[in-house]
């Protein structure tokens, strides 16, 4: 395979397709006008401003933030195990029971987002943390099974032999032996269980109340109704700060001379 | 008179302190009243900005014991709501399409002795008693300045329909309760004041002619800006939009002539927990100077007759309502009744 | 195909029963969907028979439009698992065999957009595709093209727009499958004699089948509901099947219909993955079929 030409003729533009839009976002963010005219007439940092200061947005930054770390936590704790019963375990129906685990995926959310707004409306959880991170937690279940899932059909099984004919009891196995081999695998759920919610929209909105709305909900306010530049900024924020994390994350395994 | 004790005088008189410090402390404001929270439910983004300095802050000022809280509208979420039995909007902005004899179930009357009902023109913008008409806005024809042949215009939704005078995209809004077909018609040579029952066959070829040249788009803003940056020549999309746009710099202009109007109304979901603060602060909002002020805010008109006095003339050329004469208004009550089938009918041709 | 241990591969206790140790770890997760998402959805299942009447059901097949959109969306979601699959499997590779730094910057360049919301990523896509926009002036600017290319409003702008949000669905889950792979396989292949093409088809692609097939599966199930981007990117006159849905909800409150058409949704879908398992030998890979090594 000539990887030269894998990395020109495919990896080059893919990595613009992939960059554009999140650079034309920070660019507009930084327009003078209120107008998402590109290229923007102007510069400034009055958006960045605006989001600071108006208390509507770090408020939905942080209860986004507190809602989506939750809900991954749930997601990939739940998902791991059932991940595990789903792969290895003697069950009836396997079919049924593997395509339910995937339901949240397939079935449209607006009709899920309704359906859970009347259940929490009787239970009066509308408007708490905790209805926002179960419901985002039943949407990001499937991610996680399915990543891990097939991690575990990959997974070598002779590390664990080996381990439980040393003796070792079945938690120490997992949590020694088969959780670091299906690790990738594990936080790449988790990864997807976070922008899940990070990113939800429909039933956050079902779900929000004036004193408790998500990133989403204010966003999609804005843009249905005007669309300006504040939302870019907020987002920009946000990519950057991700930036910062995940460049925080490399040098952190660099200096653990982790490999790879 | 019974004869009182020592003893009992005594407990009487500190039973009656107690009584006296208790109410001093328990009772706030020199109105004597408990604090009221309202819940006003609309739009958000500008429209937040705008009520919250033409009603909310005003009226809170002027009753310290109420308070009214913000939150996002979606009629579907206030249909659970009332069916569930767990309210918590009071009054919420629902739209034209809201709030007749198809959702009377979901509604309580309105109380016209507080509400000035007969001020708001109810044969222009109609309700059957269960809403309130506070605002005016529609669709009309929006044109890019830059993009015009030499000399020339849109006068009139013909033009819109017209490919040869004026070629280039066009812009729409792709649903049918953008009243595509009522401006179809009115192109075609109706009346404006006798597009209904709409003779939905006849706006349908009236679209035919021009559907490969028509962006349609599900998104208020989105329908403006294809006219704001030149993608499109001319638009069919909400007034408001072009009119925004216009104030900051854009190079796109109205064609008032045809313009639609209908109200955009409240309504008090059935089993709101305060219905009578609902009810008042529904009439202060619709009486004519904080239903003028909004004007000033964002460009919609006010459906009470004596609102006009009060409406600036720096922002009337904006406004739908001062372009009456030559408008289509909305007949909601029609709407009501043929919705589905409209919908259905728009949406098979759209989609062919 | 190196296959994941099977029930009875592990030390488990001789007696037979319908549900073994592991089997009871998948209770949790069950219980935790039965309570929190089958108990609403079942709520509006039952109105799409309730409200007004099953009749709901007639309307859905009747009607022209909805048939056609489910076509539509599941065309969609097809093209766009294909492109994922064909540009996403690159990527893995390329991160897999790529040294420390620049497996993060090509793993980073795919995560990176997803931290930012859904809606303005789309709304960028507009601002790059639309007539006006920054690829059609650039195209015009070195006078590759006269005329603006239709770039969105169209079903090209959707799946640009879907690719780019799918991407990393794609390449997580099939570079955390290659990085378990042996990673001497291929030039030991090579070694033996293998073209390099033929080493891949015979060795590699049939090791990482899972993760291609995990991948596949997430893209193809999550852009079947999508409608912020459709509605952004697409055109009015073709809409997906959640844009549908939503304008029922939504605009027209016509509840049952709308819960009607998501139940005839999560049949067809099912039976299409049914489907596409028994036509391809990724049974295994997600527990479908029989318990093996029994």
């Amino acid at each position: 395979m000539n990887r030269r030409l894998l990395v020109y003729g495919l990896v080059v533009p893919m990595a613009f397709f992939l960059v554009a839009p999140t650079i034309i976002v920070v660019i507009i963010s930084f327009s003078s006008s209120s107008i998402l005219f590109f290229p923007p007439p102007g510069y400034g940092l009055r958006w960045y401003d605006q989001f600071f200061h108006v208390s509507t947005w770090t408020d939905a930054a942080a209860t986004s933030l507190k809602v989506a770390t939750g809900s991954m936590l749930a997601a990939t704790t739940l998902g791991t195990v059932t991940a595990l019963g789903l792969v290895r375990g003697r069950y009836p129906a396997r079919g049924l029971v593997n395509g339910l685990m995937l339901s949240p995926l397939i079935v449209p959310t607006v009709i899920v987002a309704l359906g859970m707004y009347i259940l929490y409306l009787r239970a009066h959880l509308v408007g708490t943390l905790l209805a926002l991170m179960v419901a985002h937690s039943t949407l990001s279940l499937p991610y996680v099974v399915i990543n891990v899932a097939a991690a575990l059909r990959t997974m070598d099984p002779t590390m664990e032999l080996a381990a439980q004919s040393l003796g070792a009891p079945p938690l120490r196995t997992f949590l020694m032996v088969t959780l670091p081999l299906i690790l990738p695998s594990v936080v790449a759920g988790a990864l997807f269980a976070f922008i899940t919610s990070w990113d939800e929209v429909v039933v956050s909105l079902f779900l929000s109340t004036p004193f408790l709305q998500t990133l989403p909900v204010v966003i999609w306010t804005q843009v249905r109704s005007d669309v300006d530049p504040t939302v870019a900024a907020a987002s920009s924020l946000v990519t950057g700060v991700s930036l910062l994390v995940l460049l925080g994350l490399f040098s952190a395994r660099r200096r653990a001379n982790v490999p790879g | 008179m019974r004869h009182v004790g020592l003893g009992q005088a005594r407990l009487g008189k500190v039973l009656a302190v107690i009584l006296v410090a208790l109410a001093a402390v328990w009772v706030p404001s020199a109105g004597g009243q408990e604090t009221v929270t309202l819940t006003y439910a609309s739009y958000g983004g500008a429209l937040k900005d705008a009520e919250v300095k033409a009603f909310i802050e005003p009226y809170m000022k002027l009753h310290p014991n109420i308070k009214v809280l913000y939150d996002i509208i979606d009629r579907a979420k206030l249909i659970a709501m009332v069916e569930s039995n767990n309210v918590t909007w009071d009054v919420a902005d629902v739209g034209n399409d809201f709030g007749l004899k198809a959702h009377e179930k979901y509604l309580e009357k309105i109380d016209c002795s507080v509400v000035p009902c007969a001020d708001l023109q109810p044969d222009k913008y109609p309700t059957t008693g269960y809403r309130v008409a506070w605002s005016v806005s529609g669709v009309g024809l929006g044109y890019n300045t830059t993009k015009m042949p030499a000399g020339q215009t849109p006068q009139s939704w013909a033009d819109f329909f017209d490919l040869q005078k004026f070629p280039g995209k066009r812009s729409s809004m792709n649903d049918v309760s953008s009243f595509v077909l009522e401006v179809a018609l009115v192109a075609d040579g109706v009346p404006a004041g006798k597009v209904y029952p709409l003779d939905i066959q006849r706006g349908l070829r009236k679209w035919d002619a021009i559907k490969s040249e028509v962006k349609f788009t599900d998104n208020f803003q989105g329908c403006a800006e294809a006219v704001a940056t030149g993608d499109a020549v001319m638009g069919l999309c909400w007034t408001g939009r072009f009119a925004t746009m216009r104030k900051n710099g854009a190079p796109v202009a109205i064609q008032w002539n045809g313009t639609t109007l209908n109200g955009g109304y409240f309504a008090i979901p059935k089993g709101s927990k305060h219905v009578k603060e609902a009810m008042q602060f529904i009439a202060y909002m619709v009486s004519p100077q904080p239903c003028a002020l909004i004007s000033e805010y964002i460009p919609y008109g006010c459906p009470n007759v004596k609102a006009a006095a009060y409406v600036k003339d720096s922002v009337k050329p904006n406004l739908g309502t001062s372009h009456a004469a030559t408008a289509i208004f909305i007949n909601d009550v029609y709407w009501d009744q043929h919705r589905d089938e409209l919908f259905k009918t728009w949406q098979a041709w759209l989609t062919k | 195909m190196i296959d994941g241990p099977g029930p009875a591969a592990l030390p488990v206790r001789a007696r037979a029963h319908l549900v073994d140790g592991w089997g009871l770890l998948t209770l949790p997760g069950v219980g935790f969907l039965a309570l929190a998402f089958f108990v609403p959805l079942a709520g509006m299942m039952v109105r799409s028979v309730s409200d007004p009447s099953p009749a709901n059901y007639l309307a859905v097949a009747e009607t022209p439009v909805f048939l056609r959109s489910m076509l539509y969306t599941f065309e969609v979601a097809l093209l766009v698992t294909l492109i994922c699959l064909v540009l996403g499997y690159p990527w893995a590779y390329l991160m897999n065999q790529a040294a420390g730094r620049w497996r993060w910057v090509l793993a980073a360049m795919v995560v990176l957009p997803l931290w930012s919301s859904l809606l303005v990523r789309t709304y960028a896509w507009t601002v790059l595709l639309r007539d006006s926009g920054v690829v059609n002036q650039l195209l015009e600017r070195i006078h590759l093209i006269g005329q603006p290319l239709p770039l969105m409003g169209n079903t090209l702008g959707v799946a640009i727009g879907m690719t780019q949000l799918m991407l990393p669905f794609m390449v997580l889950p099939i570079f955390a499958v290659l990085r378990q792979i042996d990673v001497d396989l291929l030039p030991a292949a090579e070694s033996l004699g293998a073209r390099p093409l033929a080493a891949f088809v015979r060795v590699l692609w049939p090791l990482s089948l899972p993760g291609v097939f995990a991948g596949c599966l997430l893209v193809f199930v999550v852009s079947l509901g999508f409608f912020i981007t459709p509605a952004l990117l697409g055109s009015g006159r073709s809409p997906m099947l959640s844009q549908l849905i939503v304008e029922q909800t939504n605009v027209l409150f016509h509840f049952g219909v709308g819960s009607a058409l998501a139940v005839v949704l999560l049949i067809v879908t099912f039976a299409v993955i049914w489907l596409g398992t028994r036509f391809v030998p990724w049974t295994q890979a997600l527990g479908y079929g029989e318990s093996d090594r029994a």
